[in-house]
């Protein structure tokens, strides 16, 4: 493994462990307000200090950390989805078919994913289960877009007729060769969106688009410590941090993984 | 011996991207071409690149379907047979490419790209192992390549797994395209003589597709000189090397270096002109823009194979 590939798999394993086993020792409930011990810093029974409600910000990030990190890994899987379903349909089937179907993804891609959520919030209202729609419908289209191209390029390739001419059917070539061509492209691509969808639920959370208040997401917690900035500077800079790790820890993982699978880079690498 | 492929008048038509509803442009890759090739028996194809060669091949062994015309193998029509109908003939009817690197997926190994054959057509694990040592030691290479990717091993192996490949299924026709393109002599050697070796054992049918003339001069009974989709001559190779009709078979037989520089074999033969266009090609006869022995019936009317002499050799020239 290289350098890069252990450092980010230590860093997703560690935020791995705060979404899925981090509510189960969490000290404190994140919604449990206790307006005696408001705005605290740094102490031995709230590690990381209090909000304006008096809730233990520790507990409350854990939480804000799984809902923030689970809504962008839906939105990647469910677009990726989607977009690996229309994408394929159109290089494999093409003609007409394909022409039609890269028109609707070319009206998808024209939408501007601040303004269409936006939008959508308004129409629907803000909450968690609406933003997830709205990156999906502004997202899927890139995904299907790149499978496609993928798909079309893989299809060409020398080694698919060599396959032909040895005996083997579509459904083979398809299964042995194109989509193993396009699983790698689409999973570094899934990756990388995994840390540009987290920023965008931050952002909108943030500007009160997202997630709604009182569920703890890193946004939001921005957002709400905005107004006590320099009295408590610990209530943004702690979320902050976070979204920084959180990124930052995809980024690297995505990188590094494109490297891994291609066998022509492995070698390359100290292993 | 009896006709293992046949080929008749077969063409093969791409449409030219730059070709508007109103304008229809074409380009002829392969131009009314037959051809037949019997057991044990070897052709070549020689000509410039470009001129069709390569897509001949993949027509004969049913890759690619011709636009007209039909390929006839064991009294079946595989142009025109559906896909899982060829699919049952395409282990006997097989390509070595051009290319090894591009045909060989870069993300499986050795052993997996050596198995693949035989995973297909559902050969079992013993069979297929069993298999594999044999044409390894055909091909001369060792199992130490298994678990390596074909971007680990040299081009001269790749070429040597691809023809293991190719070989794999026992087939009863190949058409090798550049089949030792990338080899050094020496392996060059070992690889013409496996495959003469299977050619007179199992009376495997074959045809060279080349610009290598010596290979092809060596390799083969019979030669087909290919000039912008079209054959312009044909016969026994050992008559067309030593007595070129066509003009352009001499230009092109006169341009092969030998060892002592300056005694080109025809050093009269000279090569002028660029190799064609397809898109636009010249009226009458093809070649005749190139040709030093053109006359006025040469740039209207295009020459036909005709038979020339009594052996069986056919040129298609005017000035015959």
């Amino acid at each position: 493994m290289g350098k890069n590939l252990k450092v980010g798999a230590i860093m997703i394993s560690i935020l791995a462990v705060i979404v899925f086993i981090g509510p189960l020792i969490a000290p404190y409930d994140p919604y449990q307000v206790n307006m005696s011990v408001k705005l605290q810093g740094v102490s031995a029974s709230h590690i990381m200090g209090t909000d304006q409600l008096g809730r233990d910000l520790f507990s409350r990030l854990i939480y804000a950390t799984g809902t923030s990190v689970k809504i962008s890994l839906i939105v990647v899987i469910v677009s990726m989805i989607i977009g690996f379903v229309f994408g394929s349909i159109a290089a494999f089937i093409g003609g007409a078919v394909d022409e039609f179907l890269m028109r609707i993804i070319d009206v998808f891609m024209a939408f501007p994913t601040k303004i269409f959520t936006i939008a959508i919030a308004g129409i629907l209202g803000a909450s968690a289960i609406n933003i997830t729609i709205a990156l999906i419908i502004t997202s899927w289209a890139s995904y299907a877009r790149m499978v496609r191209g993928c798909v079309l390029t893989a299809k060409e390739l020398p080694f698919i007729d060599a396959s032909i001419a040895l005996g083997a059917n579509r459904g083979y070539t398809i299964i042995r060769h194109v989509l193993p061509s396009v699983f790698q492209p689409l999973s570094t691509f899934a990756f990388q969106r995994i840390a540009h969808t987290m920023m965008a639920i931050v952002g909108l959370s943030f500007i009160g688009l997202g997630v709604q208040p009182p569920t703890p997401e890193l946004g939001a917690m921005i957002n709400e410590s905005k107004n006590f900035m320099t009295t408590a500077p610990h209530l943004f800079i702690f979320p902050g941090l976070l979204i920084s790790y959180v990124v930052f820890s995809f980024n690297i993982l995505d990188d590094s993984l494109r490297d891994y699978w291609d066998p022509r880079i492995k070698s390359e690498l100290v292993l | 011996m009896s006709c293992l492929i046949e080929a008749n008048q077969l063409s093969k038509v791409f449409k030219d991207k730059e070709s508007t509803v109103f304008k229809k442009k074409e380009i002829i890759a392969v131009d009314n071409v037959s051809l037949t090739i019997n057991r044990g028996e070897s052709v070549g194809i020689v000509g410039e690149s470009g001129c069709g060669k390569s897509m001949l091949g993949k027509m004969l062994v049913g890759l690619t379907l011709p636009t007209k015309g039909s390929v006839n193998y064991d009294g079946k029509i595989i142009s025109r047979l559906p896909f899982n109908e060829i699919k049952k003939l395409r282990s006997k009817l097989q390509p070595i490419f051009q290319d090894a690197d591009s045909t060989l997926n870069p993300k499986l190994t050795v052993k997996k790209l050596l198995e693949e054959p035989f995973v297909i057509n559902k050969i079992s694990k013993g069979d297929a192992n069993q298999r594999i040592d044999e044409l390894l030691s055909y091909v001369n290479l060792g199992k130490e390549l298994y678990g390596r990717y074909p971007h680990e091993i040299s081009g001269g192996q790749r070429q040597r797994l691809g023809l293991a490949r190719a070989l794999s299924l026992n087939p009863d026709f190949i058409v090798a395209d550049e089949p030792a393109a990338s080899l050094d002599s020496s392996v060059q050697a070992q690889i013409l003589q496996l495959l003469n070796r299977m050619k007179l054992n199992s009376g495997l049918g074959l045809v060279y597709v080349s610009h290598n003339l010596k290979i092809v001069s060596m390799m083969t009974e019979k030669v087909n000189v290919m000039y912008l989709g079209s054959f312009v001559e044909t016969g026994d190779t050992k008559d067309v090397f030593e007595n070129p009709m066509h003009p352009y078979t001499k230009m092109l037989i006169g341009s092969v270096l030998t060892i002592d520089g300056d005694k080109r074999k025809l050093g009269k033969a000279k090569v002028f002109g660029e190799p064609p266009d397809p898109k636009n090609r010249a009226s009458g006869c093809t070649f005749h823009p190139r040709c030093d022995c053109c006359s006025q019936i040469c740039k209207e009317e295009r020459p036909i194979l005709k038979k020339v002499g009594n052996k069986n050799r056919f040129v298609a020239c005017h000035n015959m």
